[in-house]
């Protein structure tokens, strides 16, 4: 291989500057290497442009106005999915959603009713001869009622 | 034909035809392209298809400063690689069906058959060929074909200069350089 045969790829593919063009001009008469290689590169290139094939456009066209058709559609009808989906959560979700809101007022009150734990303490040891045991954490844990 | 320019913002602002035409423009390069990089007509159309599938959803996200041949090009060699990917495609061996297809052409020496061609085509890797195929199908300058596949100018002439050697090889060892 001669040692200009990269350069060869630019000047078949003009992409060389014009000194160099000049240059690579006279060089492949004087190379049999690179006329060989030259006749290889413009018969690879005839090979490829050529290499083409036909097909029918208004099929190809209609193809693809119909997927795009399609996937609107798709896209539409998810959209509508995700309203429905709504729709029926609006309806039926409020059942659950309820209760355990009722739940959860239900649990606060009786939490609410220790809210205070010195409060019930002193009460408990004032009023009812029952001591009642309050951990640290401020929330009644009943370990047990010692009577005097 | 309006500009590239004008029928992308036209089709922007809702008009479909706008799209239409710029498929008209653009498929059989699209399509050929796909098929020199695939080697058959039904993944071609299926590569092309996704291709104008993918410009009529992003082309609110082109930017007018790049031309948009060279998107176009970048999305369709992307889009050929993803799919040749996904179905794990073999290159048709072409082995004994070459002499048939060698001899059919033996009144144009200079002229290979379609199956030669796409079958050493197929052999040689992706990016070589995508550049080869841009190159000498399309008609891209170096670069064109460094703006559409976002690499530089000196790794396109690389490219170029392997895929030439490697499918030079392939066809002498086929025995279908004879005349060349």
């Amino acid at each position: 291989m001669c040692k200009y045969a990269k350069l060869l790829n630019r000047y078949i593919d003009n992409e060389l500057p014009r000194a160099k063009k000049e240059f690579m001009d006279t060089h492949i008469i004087s190379c049999p290497a690179c006329g060989q290689e030259m006749k290889f590169l413009n018969s690879l290139r005839q090979n490829i442009s050529q290499n083409k094939i036909d097909t029918n456009a208004d099929f190809f066209l209609n193809r693809l106005k119909g997927r795009i058709q399609q996937e609107e559609k798709a896209k539409n009808l998810s959209e509508n999915f995700v309203f429905d989906f709504g729709k029926w959560t609006r309806k039926l979700i409020p059942v659950p959603v309820l209760a355990s809101i009722l739940i959860i007022i239900f649990l606060n009150l009786n939490q609410n009713s220790y809210t205070n734990p010195v409060d019930e303490y002193l009460f408990t040891n004032q009023n009812s001869n029952v001591l009642a045991l309050i951990d640290t954490a401020g929330q009644q844990s009943e370990l047990g009622l010692l009577l005097y | 034909m309006p500009e590239d320019l004008e029928l992308i913002n036209r089709f922007l602002s809702g008009d479909m035809e706008a799209f239409e035409m710029l498929v008209k423009k653009y498929q059989n390069r699209v399509i050929n392209t796909a098929y020199s990089l695939a080697g058959n007509v039904s993944d071609a159309e299926d590569i092309a298809q996704d291709t104008f599938l993918k410009i009529y959803h992003g082309l609110n996200s082109f930017k007018a400063q790049a031309k948009f041949s060279s998107w176009l090009y970048r999305i369709t060699v992307n889009t050929a690689y993803d799919f040749l990917r996904a179905q794990k495609h073999k290159t048709e061996s072409l082995e004994e069906a070459d002499c048939e297809n060698i001899r059919a052409k033996e009144n144009n020496p200079d002229l290979l058959t379609r199956e030669l061609i796409q079958g050493a085509l197929g052999e040689i890797p992706f990016d070589f060929r995508s550049v080869l195929t841009l190159r000498e199908l399309n008609g891209l300058s170096y670069e064109e074909i460094s703006q559409a596949l976002k690499i530089n100018i000196g790794t396109v002439e690389s490219r170029l200069f392997r895929a030439r050697r490697i499918l030079k090889g392939i066809l002498t060892r086929k025995g279908a350089l004879k005349n060349v």
